[in-house]
Order: C-alpha cells, then structure tokens, then sequence
C-alpha cells in the first residue's frame, strides 16, 4: 500500500499520545487509590460504595455493643454496691438486737443511715446523663431520700388460731410471712388510742378485738 | 506537396521543455504542500499532440508534434472521503459525551470524603447513635447538623448540573454560529470553484479547501455531500434536510425565538433553566442534526437532566417515607410534639402521586392553617401487643385551612429538601421524634381510645431505629407506585445510580477508543492516495529534470542544425 510521508509522523504521534495516556493513568494511582470516578472500574466503583455502607453498619454495631456492655457493666456495679450495702444493713440489724448501750445504738442508726445514703446514691446511678435504674423515663432520678419520719410500727405476731384463720382459704387473704410465723402490721389511732392490725398482703386493716375474739 | 516548417522542431521542443518546467513546477507545489492538512497531490497529465499532417513518398505521413499537458489532476479517493465524513462524525460525538461524563463524574465524586454518599453514611451513623441515646441532646443536635449537610450536598450537586447543561447550551449557541460560518465559506467556494471550472481545468486547490471545510463540517453534524455533475458543487444533506444546495444554503438557528427573531427560549421551570433547540432557517422546525458535537450536547442535556431527575427521587423519599416516619414518633419537649416534619415546610404535607400526564412525581400541600395529627390503634385486634406489653398506634397527619398544591419535579424537589426549621429553633431538637406512641391497658385490663396514647419514657429510640433502617434496609412492600425509590434501600438507590453512570461512562470510553483507531485507518487509506511522499516526488523530479536537459540538448542540436544551414549554405569560396 502506498504510504505517505506524513502519515507515518502522524501515527508517531498518535501512538506516543496514547502511550501518554496510559501513563498519566498509572500516575494518577500513585496517591494510593485505585479509584479516583466510577469509570475507572465501575463493578469495582460499586463494591466499593457496597463495601463503605457494610463499614458502617458493622461500626455502628459494634458501637453499640460497646454502649450496651458498659451499661450492663455499669449496672452490675451498682448492684453488687447496693448488694454489699444490704449486708451490712441485716448485719447491724442483728447486732441491734442484742444488749446495746445508747451510744452504741446511736452509732449503729448513724451507721445504718450511711447504708441507706449510698442505696440511694446507687440507685441513681447514671451513665453519660441517664439514669440506669430509672426504666424508659431515663432523665427523671428514680430515687430520693426521704426526710419524713414515719412511725412503723409494730408487728405483730399472729398465734396458730390465726394464722390458720387467714392462712387457709382464699379469703380473707394470706398474711405476710417472716420464717414460719405470720405477721402483720400493728396501727395505733393517734386520736382513740385504738389498735388496729394492717395486713400487708391487701391492705385490709381488722380491729383489735376480731384478732383476739374472732 | 506540404512541406513542414524549418522551425517546427523547435515548436516541438518547446513543447517538451515547457512540458517539463511544468511538471517541476508541480512537483515543487507537492513538496511544499507535502505537510498541509487535506492536501492531495497534483500530478500534470502529458500527452502527445495531434500530429503534422505531411506528404512524403507518396503517401500522407503523420509527424508528432511533442508533449502537451492535457490537465493537472489531484488525486482523491472521493469514497475514502465519504467514510471519513461519517466516522468522524461519529468520533466527535462520543468526545463530547465522554467530557460531560467526565464532568458529571467530578460532581458526583465520592473518592474523597465530600460527596452525597460520605453525606448519607455520617447521617446514618449520626441516626443509629441517636436511636440508642434518644434523651441525650448533643446527638439530636448531631442528627439535624448531619440531616442539613445531607440536604446542603444534594442541593449543590443539583445546582453543579444546572450548571453544566446551562455551559452546555452556551456551547451548542456557539457551534451553531460556527456551523453557519462553515456552510457560508463552502457556499463561496462552490461559487468560485464553478466559475473557474467552467473554462475547463481543475481548480484543485480551490477544491481542497472545500473538502477540509467538509472534513470540519462532518464534525458538527451527520452530513451526507454529493457533487453536481455539471457544475461541480456540493450539495450538503443532513438528515433529509439540504442545508447547502449549490449557492444556497439555510442558517441553523437557536430557537425558540420571540417575533423580532431574539432568541428567548423556553422556561422549564422542572428543571429550573431555559431550554433551547436547534431549529432550521426560520422554519421553526426543529432540527436534529442525528450525530457530531450538537448531536452529542443535545444528548448530553437530556442524560443531565436525567441524573437531576434521580437527585430528585431521592429527594422525594426523604420529603415522603422518611417524613412519613418521623410523623410517627414523639419527640421528647413537654408539649409532646407529633407528626412533624424532619425535611421541608412544616405546614405542607409531601406525599407521591400522579400529575397530569399519570406520571409519577413529588405533590406538595402546603395547607394555610398547618397540620394536626390522629392517633389511631395500628392492629384492630387487641391481642397483638408490643414487647412492652402495649398496643401500638399509627398518627395520621392532615392539613387544616386551605389547601395549595404544587407538583415538585426536578430541581424544584431538590429544592425541597431542608431540615424543618422548626427543628433548628432554641429546642428544637427536643422535637426530634426518637419515641414511640403506645397505649397502656387499664387496671381492669380493658383498652382504652387510641387518643389516650401515651409516649413512651426518654430512653426509648423506636422510632429513631425505624427512621435509621430506611437507608440500609428495602422496603418490599413498596414499589414505583408508592416510593420514588421504589423498594430498594436509600444506600442500594444511590450505590445504583452510580453504578450505572461509571457502566456508561465506561463503555463510552473504550467506544471512543475503538472509533479513534477506526478514524485512524480511514485516514490511512485517504493519504494513501492522496498523501505526497518525498521519496516518489523526488524520483519524479529526476525524470522531470533529465527530460528538461534531453530537451534542451536537443533543441541545441537542432539550432546547430539550422545555424550550419543559415549560415554555412551556399556561401561557395567565401
């Protein structure tokens, strides 16, 4: 075929671009990317954008691992805290209950407040501005120490006539149980001087003379 | 008897030698001309002429009078032409759309962390971290700073191809001009080259301007050229239209235009610019030049346009599902805010739905009076309940006062999108709806009315978990219909998209490439006639120039001839 002179130069030049191009391609890579536009390698492009939403996904989960674990942590804390408060409540209780001078009873109540103080205190256990023990309302503090003073009463004990008149049966309802014995809640009317029996259980409340009398 | 002349040999040398310079002549117009774009050699047609009638022995002799040039011919392969026109139509075409992808591609680069994907990943983080700690109030603030870079982004990618179709009517203006330079200088051409052709001869140079001009002209649209036998000029056809016949042509025009022939346009107020066509003369018709540059730009609006479309459809799932969602929460403020929007107006209600035409698109009611919500128990059986042991209640959110309705398609969805400025006002963020309705039993273990629904406490994110899973989870329960996204995740829509502009952009690339090599063959096979090469100049030259001095050797002789007759002849003794 006939060749003309300046058809040769001007495949040169043609063939040399592409050569250019070629390598403008590959120095484009040297910043370390592979893709640098979805035409580069378009499955490729996609799995990357794939890849980047799965990246994320597994970052949040376990972000929010990471955020449940240290609220159950925290949690567990608390409670062996309010645990190890508890203990030492019923072993000062016990210790109450023996021969005390006042003193030694004053030391014991300003003890067991302590206790109660840090139940508290546990009890309001936050973690990042949110109370743990509070349930779903989780920015209302769930407990506060309360400055009333109330008359507890006395319990009272109830014999065997009793406990089998209430035990048995549906009705009236079962009393409270502390080990074998029944017990339920001694009222005294402020006015009348009159005692009166609480049941715990349902909140009725019987005179003093159907206890004894039936 | 007829006798020659005495000096008729010298005639005949002349002819040689005049013969001879001529052919030199053109040999040196080749080289010259050897790196010229579009030249095609010339080469000078010799050939004997009519001989001398003579008597001689009795019978009429024919003598040979010498050489003539008959004509001066350029070598052209007139079908190599023709294949050239239509490939490089073709190759111009897909440069073009391979620039505008390239464009395209830089609006959309997400390779860098700056683009609507990094906008949609750090929205959905900034989502999944709010659902697990919906009363703490510096994630909300997070959530609504991440909702606007989103909605900043969309926007701006938006506005970039706006940009670049408007650039790219610019452009198409432009060509059009430059088409009708084109069509005017080759109409002069056909005027001077009839007229110098008409006494006969070629006017060769003449001729290949105007082939260069149709080489440019193949360029801009799908040109079919044929020459008219009698008065050898083109005629230039395109696309059934004759845009030049000889002297006459037709001006391509930008329309459309107003009575005093100013180019308006028209408005689309979809996309928020103003469309032009290419129309022919003062038709009005519109003219679609099939292939070239304004065939790929007009095609290269209609592809922008079109990724502008997917913004929007995006968009409008925001402005509808997303929006939908978040109506169905509570936020955490004392005045238990329900059914507000998170992007857009807060007194319209978005929702998807038919136009005119039964397409589908984004319908905007902004209502004068504002919104109100009501509740409604989700599963009419009172036996299914919750983990929390509770029935779950649906809000359904209607406008009050008078109604407006307006369809966003477009630019105008994309430009519906922003966070609900109620939300930015001081607490606004309290508004943010993370917690779910739900309606507790009574003590008697009877349901009370949906209406007596009560939000769940500050910690639970229900409704912040179904606002986060819209993007990395599909919906199948929907479809083109109801979403404009159809069932696909947000995450899946996008990756889509993009997928599906690097698959196009590619293949136009290596098309390009293919019809670059293919452009280069036909090329080949055109200076393969009409290419000069040195080596072939040269030799002809030494036949030329060999000729010249044979020639004049010859007349020498003959002059030595004549000079011995003059003036030696008959001078006896002297």
């Amino acid at each position: 075929m006939r060749v003309a002179s300046m058809m040769m130069t001007n495949r040169y030049l043609k063939q040399l671009n592409r050569t250019y191009e070629a390598q403008t391609k590959l120095m484009e890579q040297s910043d370390g990317d592979k893709l640098h536009r979805a035409s580069d390698d378009a499955i490729g492009y996609s799995k990357y954008l794939r890849y980047g939403d799965s990246y994320a996904e597994n970052n949040q989960y376990q972000t929010n691992v990471k955020s449940a674990i240290s609220w159950m942590k925290n949690s567990d804390s608390a409670i062996q805290d309010m645990s190890d408060a508890l203990k030492t409540i019923v072993e000062k209780s016990n210790v109450a209950q023996g021969t005390n001078t006042t003193s030694d009873m004053q030391a014991i109540a300003k003890e067991m407040l302590v206790r109660v103080q840090q139940l508290v205190a546990d009890g309001n256990t936050q973690v990042n501005g949110r109370y743990l023990f509070s349930g779903q309302s989780d920015l209302k503090q769930p407990y506060m120490m309360s400055n009333d003073k109330h008359q507890r009463g006395l319990t009272k004990s109830l014999d065997d006539k009793q406990t089998e008149f209430f035990n048995s049966g549906t009705s009236p309802s079962k009393t409270a149980k502390s080990g074998n014995l029944s017990q339920m809640l001694t009222l005294r009317d402020v006015a009348t001087g009159d005692e009166y029996y609480l049941n715990t259980v349902d909140g009725k409340i019987y005179s003093k003379e159907f206890m004894d009398e039936g | 008897m007829a006798v020659r002349s005495t000096f008729a040999g010298l005639n005949t040398m002349y002819r040689g030698i005049s013969t001879n310079r001529l052919a030199l002549d053109t040999v040196g117009h080749n080289m010259s001309n050897a790196g010229a774009v579009g030249y095609s050699r010339q080469s000078v047609n010799q050939a004997a002429v009519m001989p001398d009638k003579i008597y001689a022995n009795g019978t009429q002799q024919y003598v040979g009078s010498g050489v003539d040039s008959l004509s001066i011919t350029r070598a052209r392969d007139v079908y190599a032409d023709k294949k050239y026109w239509a490939e490089n139509g073709t190759q111009k075409y897909l440069t073009t759309r391979e620039n505008n992808y390239g464009k395209v591609e830089e609006i959309f680069n997400d390779s860098k962390d700056t683009g609507v994907k990094n906008a949609v990943t750090e929205f959905y983080k900034a989502l999944s971290d709010w659902s697990t700690n919906n009363s703490d109030v510096s994630e909300r603030v997070a959530v609504l700073e991440k909702a606007s870079i989103l909605a900043e982004r969309v926007n701006r990618s938006g506005e970039q191809l706006q940009s670049q179709i408007t650039s790219l009517y610019n452009d198409i203006t432009a060509n059009v001009a430059k088409v009708n330079e084109i069509t005017d200088n080759i109409v002069a051409l056909n005027r001077s080259i009839m007229a110098l052709e008409a006494a006969g001869g070629s006017a060769n140079d003449l001729r290949d301007a105007r082939d260069n001009l149709a080489d440019e002209l193949s360029g801009y649209m799908s040109v079919s050229i044929s020459e008219e036998k009698n008065t050898s000029m083109y005629t230039i056809v395109c696309n059934g239209a004759t845009i030049v016949n000889g002297i006459t042509k037709i001006d391509l025009k930008m329309g459309p235009r107003d009575d005093d022939g100013n180019v308006i346009g028209m408005h689309n107020k979809d996309y928020g610019l103003t469309d032009y066509n290419i129309e022919l003369g003062d038709t009005g018709v519109v003219f679609d030049p099939l292939n070239g540059i304004l065939a790929a730009e007009v095609d290269a609006i209609a592809e922008d346009k079109k990724y502008i479309d997917k913004l929007a459809d995006m968009a409008s799932f925001l402005l509808v599902q997303f929006n939908d969602q978040h109506q169905q929460g509570v936020g955490m403020d004392a005045g238990k805010t329900t059914g507000i929007n998170f992007f857009g107006d807060n007194k319209t209600l978005y929702k998807w739905g038919t136009d005119a035409n039964g397409n589908y698109c984004t319908i905007a009611e902004t209502y004068s009076d504002g919104l109100t919500d009501e509740k409604a128990y989700k599963y009419a059986d009172e036996k299914i309940v919750n983990a929390d042991g509770n029935r779950e209640v649906t809000i359904t959110v209607s406008g009050v006062g008078t109604k407006t309705t307006e369809e966003l398609k477009g630019i105008l969805a994309i430009k519906a999108l922003y966070v609900n400025p109620i939300l930015n006002e001081v607490d606004g963020e309290k508004k943010l709806a993370g917690q779910a309705w739900a309606v507790r039993p009574n003590a008697d273990g009877t349901w009370p009315a949906a209406s007596d629904a009560e939000p769940n406490g500050t910690a639970d994110g229900t409704n912040g978990v179904l606002m986060s899973t819209l993007f990395n989870l599909g919906n199948t329960s929907l479809d083109a219909t109801t979403c404009a996204i159809g069932s696909n995740s947000f995450e899946a829509y996008y990756n889509s998209i993009m997928t599906a502009m690097g698959v196009d952009s590619a293949a136009c690339k290596s098309n390009l490439q293919a019809q670059e090599d293919l452009v280069e063959e036909v090329e080949k096979w055109r200076s393969a006639t009409s290419g000069v090469n040195w080596d072939e100049e040269l030799t002809n030259m030494i036949t030329f120039q060999q000729g010249y001095s044979a020639c004049s050797r010859c007349l020498t002789t003959m002059d030595e001839m004549l000079d011995r007759l003059i003036n030696s002849t008959g001078t006896v003794g002297r």
